[in-house]
């Protein structure tokens, strides 16, 4: 178990590509750190950076005390001398050896690990055990399920005690259900060995749930970090935010800005301003964002409330539980997403009121050209 | 600031690079270096472009080079033909008999050229030869003559044919039939779809066999050996045979023909490849699909002909050479008419009592065995290092061990024969030339299957295994070792069956003493003074012999490989190679 810190790490591919620019982060002990981003944004790059399968072109990094990676002197402690765990996405579970040879297959090889049958064999059940997978240890990987494959790759990594745990999308092969019970279960394990892991997903609700922080990436560069909690309901890059799952964009010009974090906004083809929590200065060009689900819809409140405005309904779309609807709000188009119950239908009027709470004030100098 | 990079010579893999150049080098370059040399050595030993003034001043070459070309190309569209025929009604028509005509391919795949020409020299044969007395008691006429370019031609076709049928309907079976039920959905004719999806889409694939066939046919040696230099027909091959087999051997001369044979072998595969380039650049690339079912059209009555076209094909490649084979091998009078008392078994008596034939034996499996192991271990190490390593000392590595595929095989063997013939390292009138030889003749075959295979292997894997704590060596042969064991078996027996059947090095790099002789070479010999029975109860025992071998190899090996055969990513194309 150690803290992983990262320092000014770049990748670049060969042909001029950089993988990944100037990054730095540090999971302290104990942590999940998750490296979120769409495909293609350098996250897997950067963990292999630190597993060692990838040599930096610049940066350092460190695991506990040992500097396995430094680019100024270009030494580099090899994969195998690093001591990590880690999970790959197509698992790479070695199918000519049966369940308990693949976990057992670091404790038999190198002559620093002990070979005695007997307590290896104990370590072997004890972490099969960990992951559920007791009784399976004759089965062969091509008799496994897609789960089981999962608790035995989590095993394989696991068995020696690993100072570090790296995951690369290890819940992407899996199906919906599966990974939701998947997750909790890496969180457990996770817990019970209190191991500094770093994780690689591009799915938000993973992030979410399994992390202490997490570090949201697009195009090899980092554009936010913080907890999931603070990530998620603060979002201060648009690109953040739209991933997400902010969908709902409104710009604006600040028309008045006051001293305890609030500032009143002009929606295009509106004259009523809208109070939202941050900062800014007047006439200052800006986003405002919101949540389709935080976006509520009333058929009879005042419009005199704070941040309430007249709306018509253009498009009701049914999906089940919840109804899907496009609100016209003077030149703009919202998306809601409302109970079925309330049976919205197109062409109705309503007031639309956006909670001061819910709005995001997506910062203007992030914004895309 | 960008850090040091490691030299090359530190990575773990670089003893292995330097190895792999050394053995190739001296395996694959050092022959052409003499080859090349050679041919520009006048003879007071100094340097001359004479040889290659003398190829167009003489009759010989000329003559041999427009054979060459017709032998070739009419080979070819014939082959393609007959093979296009038979793919496109087993896999798209609904015909009957299909899945026999593929296993029947099968078989027919490994048979040696030189079993199909000995069988039509005597079918064939002009005056006495079966087919014409058939035709003569019929119709009274004996149209067919063995030692002519058409015979030549057709039998070379029927040599290519399962080749050819095989790749071509794998290709068939590998389009996802989405984009031919898309083309009948708009209302095509099933006759359109065929013409207008199908065929381009399979076109690409096809190219590679084809310029494999190209080569295949314009180095052909036995064939035109045994069907057209009786005629006084020679293509490159034998013309080349005759030059060094008789006295005085012309060698400057052979060297410059050697390569003039080589260059236009590749000018030819440029030719096709850039044409086929210019008619597809990029435009499509076939999909492998997702395991659909092909559609099979309904084709009424016509299925009949078909299945009977492609009975008779397959008759002609495997059967009937096989069935004469055996009736020449029991004849005690070759022509006559067939009857009980004619049949004797003194020919087999003959040979498997007489202590040659065991020393020759015991020979063609010294160099089968030899030569699959070390050719095996070589490509392993080339198709692996060309895979994992992104350097372009490990791509020259793998070109060079893969560029004998485009000599023809008779000028490699000119070269072999320059080279060892010399000091520092004289292998000339022993077993190992022919070993070092084949070695590098099949070490393109060995490689580009050992990468298929290869590349089937998730990079994931070893890496896994780096992360557990395993060093490179500790990964290869712990993890990447086992996981390819079948491809690793399948390569083997390929390049052991490629090496029993060889007749082309054994013949031109042998001395004629049994010492240096192996069976193919041995029945070849034994045809060309005319003792055809002994000759072809010769072939059937050393047909028997790969058959009991290959049979027992793979049951000993398959039993090795079935632990290793629970992968998943392997399996397929392990025990498909295992199969073929």
């Amino acid at each position: 178990m150690a803290q992983v810190r990262v320092e000014q790490l770049t990748k670049t591919f060969g042909g001029g590509v950089r993988a990944v620019e100037d990054i730095s982060f540090t999971a302290d002990e104990g942590q999940i750190v998750t490296l979120l981003g769409p495909s293609g944004c350098g996250k897997t790059t950067i963990l292999r950076c630190i597993a060692g399968l990838e040599a930096p072109t610049m940066g350092r990094i460190v695991i506990g005390e040992k500097v396995v990676h430094d680019g100024a002197t270009g030494r580099a402690v090899p994969v195998e001398e690093r001591a990590i765990g880690m999970v790959f996405q197509s698992y790479a579970i070695w199918p000519h050896l049966n369940v308990f040879d693949n976990v057992a297959f670091a404790l038999k090889i190198g002559g620093k690990q002990e070979k005695k049958t007997e307590s290896l064999r104990a370590k072997v059940l004890e972490v099969l055990q960990s992951v559920g997978m007791e009784g399976f240890e004759k089965r062969y990987p091509s008799e496994l399920s897609g789960g089981q494959q999962q608790r035995v790759v989590l095993a394989r990594a696991l068995v020696y005690r690993p100072r570090l745990l790296l995951l690369d999308e290890p819940l992407a092969n899996l199906d919906a259900k599966l990974r939701e019970a998947m997750r909790l279960e890496l969180r457990d394990v996770q817990q019970r060995y209190g191991l500094t892991t770093i994780y690689v997903t591009h799915d938000q609700a993973e992030a979410m749930a399994l992390s202490d922080q997490v570090i949201v990436l697009r195009a090899g560069k980092i554009l936010s970090q913080g907890t999931p909690r603070e990530i998620f309901t603060r979002p201060k890059h648009p690109f953040v935010a739209e991933f997400l799952g902010v969908s709902n964009r409104i710009e604006g010009r600040i028309a008045e800005a006051r001293t305890d974090n609030l500032v009143k906004v002009i929606i295009e083809g509106m004259d009523q301003p809208i109070a939202v929590i941050g900062e800014g200065n007047v006439e200052d060009q800006v986003l405002v964002a919101i949540r389709p689900s935080d976006v509520e819809l009333h058929r009879n409140i005042a419009s005199s409330q704070e941040n309430t405005l007249p709306g018509r309904i253009a498009r009701v779309t049914f999906l089940g539980e919840e109804l899907d609807c496009l609100v016209r709000v003077g030149d703009v188009t919202l998306r809601a997403r409302d109970s079925a119950e309330k049976d919205w239908r197109s062409g109705e009027q309503v007031q639309v009121r956006l909670s001061r709470k819910n709005l995001m004030l997506l910062r203007p100098d992030f914004m895309e050209p | 600031m960008n850090i040091p990079k490691r030299a090359w010579w530190k990575h773990p893999l670089a003893p292995a690079l330097l190895a792999g150049f050394l053995v190739v080098g001296i395996v694959n370059l050092y022959p052409m270096f003499w080859l090349i040399v050679g041919s520009m050595i006048g003879a007071d030993g100094d340097i001359t472009l004479e040889h290659y003034r003398n190829i167009f001043q003489r009759l010989g070459p000329i003559e041999a080079l427009k054979n060459s070309i017709v032998f070739t190309s009419c080979s070819l569209l014939l082959g393609l033909a007959m093979a296009a025929v038979s793919a496109l009604s087993t896999t798209r028509l609904k015909t009957p008999l299909a899945s026999w005509v593929r296993s029947m391919s099968i078989i027919a795949f490994v048979n040696p050229p030189w079993i199909l020409a000995m069988a039509y020299a005597w079918l064939l044969s002009p005056q006495a030869g079966t087919f014409n007395r058939w035709s003569d008691a019929l119709i009274g006429v004996k149209p067919f003559n063995a030692f002519s370019m058409p015979s030549m031609v057709f039998v070379a076709a029927l040599f290519l044919y399962p080749y050819l049928y095989l790749t071509l309907s794998a290709a068939l079976e590998n389009i996802d039939s989405a984009y031919e039920e898309a083309a009948l959905i708009v209302g095509a004719s099933p006759w359109h779809m065929l013409r207008s999806v199908t065929i381009p889409l399979v076109t690409p694939a096809m190219v590679t066999s084809i310029v494999f066939s190209i080569v295949l046919l314009w180095e052909s040696f036995s064939i035109p050996a045994i069907l057209g230099a009786p005629a006084r027909i020679y293509v490159f091959a034998t013309y080349l045979y005759r030059l060094l087999s008789t006295p005085p051997p012309e060698l400057g001369l052979s060297a410059a023909i050697a390569i003039f044979f080589a260059v236009t072998a590749g000018l030819s595969v440029w030719l096709v490849l850039g044409l086929a380039r210019r008619h597809h650049r990029g435009r499509f690339r076939v999909i492998g699909g997702k395991g659909h079912r092909a559609v099979r059209i309904d084709v009424g009555w016509v299925k009949y002909p078909l299945a009977a076209f492609n009975v008779t094909i397959i008759g002609l490649a495997l059967l009937v050479p096989y069935l004469a084979l055996l009736m020449l091998s029991l004849s005690e009078n070759l022509y006559e008419r067939f009857s009980l008392s004619n049949l004797t078994l003194r020919h087999y008596i003959d040979h498997l009592g007489s202590p040659v034939f065991y020393e020759i034996f015991w020979n063609t499996l010294q160099v089968a065995f030899c030569m699959s192991i070390a050719a095996s271990v070589i490509a392993l190490l080339v198709a692996y290092l060309d895979l994992r390593s992104s350097g372009t000392l490990a791509k020259l590595l793998s070109l060079s061990a893969t560029f004998p595929i485009a000599i023809p095989g008779v000028a490699f063997v000119v070269g072999v024969a320059w080279a060892w013939l010399r000091p520092p390292l004289v292998l000339y009138g022993t077993i190992w030339i022919i070993i070092v030889c084949q070695i590098s003749r099949f070490l393109p075959l060995g490689v580009q299957h050992l990468r298929d295979g290869l590349s089937q292997v998730q990079v994931e894997l070893e890496e896994a295994a780096r992360t557990c704590g395993a060093g490179t060596l500790t990964m290869l042969w712990r993890v990447t070792l086992p996981v390819i064991r079948p491809v690793v078996i399948a390569t083997f027996l390929l390049l052991w069956m490629a090496s029993m059947r060889d007749l082309l090095t054994p013949l031109f790099l042998g001395t004629g003493t049994p010492a240096t002789a192996t069976l193919s070479q041995r029945i070849y010999f034994l045809w060309g003074e005319g003792l055809t029975p002994q000759s072809a109860s010769l072939a059937v025992i050393l047909v028997s012999l790969m058959a009991v071998l290959y049979a027992l190899l793979r049951v000993i090996l398959g039993m090795w490989a079935t632990k290793a055969s629970r992968t998943k990513t392997v399996t397929s194309a392990g025990r498909a190679a295992i199969g073929v």
